[in-house]
């Protein structure tokens, strides 16, 4: 884990940004027609262009003197912070459109947190990230009221199964980082991960049951096994990684019970990151510091 | 599907001119694909919609202004910028060639089998 826990910060940050926009590029050329294939395959390069953006404050504020491309090509697997939720394949376009919603609302919450950032770099670009994740949302919000509302029951379904696989490992995006406690009293991360999957985990429940999806969250998967992915060095976890629960109480979803064990934010991560990491990162291994 | 005409303004100041279509089920999602399909490498300051066919409806006009159409980070890697200056970088080429004793600049030789491979008949 890195030393100075604003790297681990802008690891988790950047990294779930740059993996799932390798996710969703894998779109381009198979969306379910034209025009989406083009939007989809622009919210991939504003992910990864986010991701870049904030590789690059990692190294400006003397944190890490690797460059952007050495960051996000250029670590062992267990090096990368990203969430687990982002590493999955995209399987249907009912898990994909889910998951995008998932992850767009929970990355809503943390990035306007993160505006108020006592790291003046940090909330800077934060304020940029947020105007194009605000047309990340709208996509996701526009494709849920079309699956969730429209008139064919099998989207209706498979949107809803799509939901009922990420939901666990969307929570996961909360999990609390390594040093998060020197990050919250710093100012540097103003609100703990725990409070801000409080705050989703609300405003998802009442979108979910204005749609009447709400019976996703009671019934919603576990998160997978994470597998060793770095040399074995890694002393491996004893506790198998489990995410909160989710409970309705007094009106209201949220959460109920802890994190327990390490999950992608640890550099824990599922069967499914080896393969993407060995494609993602193959031109770069093949010719270490070629330039073009 | 239904189709939806797109329209944009270049500038502030323009009227809304029509430049492409789109098929989307409802007019959220038209507005959702148009503003990418149509404007991403920054077009236009402002974009709308009508459904094809509707010529007397009003445009539903798309809720991003100027500076977020097109993006706000860095995208200088959608845009293809190798040609710019190479006329220029092939006659530096040239000149040091040349001055080496190589020609790089005379046509290619014809591919055999082509006609102009042929010989003329004497």
């Amino acid at each position: 884990m890195p030393d100075d826990p604003r790297l681990s910060l802008i690891l988790a940050l950047a990294d779930d940004e740059l993996i799932l926009g390798h996710r969703h590029s894998q779109w381009t050329g198979w969306a379910p027609h034209i025009e989406e294939d083009l939007a989809f395959s622009s919210i991939a390069q504003d992910e990864m262009a986010h991701a870049r953006m904030l590789y690059r404050v990692a190294r400006e504020s003397g944190l890490t003197d690797r460059d952007d491309d050495a960051l996000a090509l250029g670590r062992p697997p267990e090096e990368y912070l990203n969430a687990v939720l982002c590493e999955r394949p995209n399987g249907d376009w009912g898990y994909t459109v889910a998951r995008q919603y998932l992850y767009d609302t929970a990355d809503a919450i943390r990035v306007q947190v993160l505006g108020d950032s006592s790291w003046r770099a940090l909330a800077d670009a934060m304020k940029v990230i947020e105007l194009e994740e605000k047309y990340h949302r709208d996509h996701a919000v526009t494709w849920f009221n079309r699956l969730a509302e429209g008139p064919s029951l099998t989207a209706r379904e498979r949107f809803a199964e799509g939901l009922t696989t990420a939901i666990g490992e969307a929570i996961a995006v909360f999990e609390p980082l390594s040093g998060e406690e020197e990050l919250v009293s710093e100012g540097v991360l103003p609100r703990s991960n725990e409070d801000m999957l409080g705050d989703w985990l609300g405003e998802l429940g009442e979108a979910l049951e204005a749609s009447s999806l709400d019976y996703v969250l009671a019934r919603h998967g576990p998160v997978g096994e994470m597998v060793p992915t770095g040399s074995g060095e890694i002393p491996v976890e004893s506790v198998d990684f489990t995410v909160p629960g989710v409970v309705r109480r007094d009106g209201r979803w949220m959460h109920e019970g802890a994190f327990a064990g390490a999950g992608g934010r640890r550099g824990r991560h599922s069967e499914d990151f080896l393969p993407l990491w060995e494609e993602m990162t193959a031109l770069y291994r093949a010719h270490p510091g070629a330039k073009w | 599907m239904p189709v939806w005409d797109v329209f944009g303004k270049r500038k502030p100041d323009d009227e809304f001119q029509w430049v492409g279509g789109i098929k989307a089920p409802d007019v959220d999602m038209a507005l959702v694909l148009a503003r990418e399909t149509h404007f991403r490498h920054k077009e236009g300051v402002a974009y709308a919609v009508r459904r094809r066919g509707d010529t007397d409806a009003a445009l539903h006009v798309g809720k991003y202004g100027g500076d977020e159409l097109g993006g706000l980070t860095d995208r200088s890697y959608r845009r293809q910028e190798a040609y710019a200056g190479v006329g220029a970088r092939q006659k530096r080429v040239s000149r040091e060639f040349a001055r080496a004793g190589v020609r790089i600049d005379r046509s290619r030789p014809p591919a055999a089998g082509s006609p102009r491979a042929r010989v003329p008949d004497a």
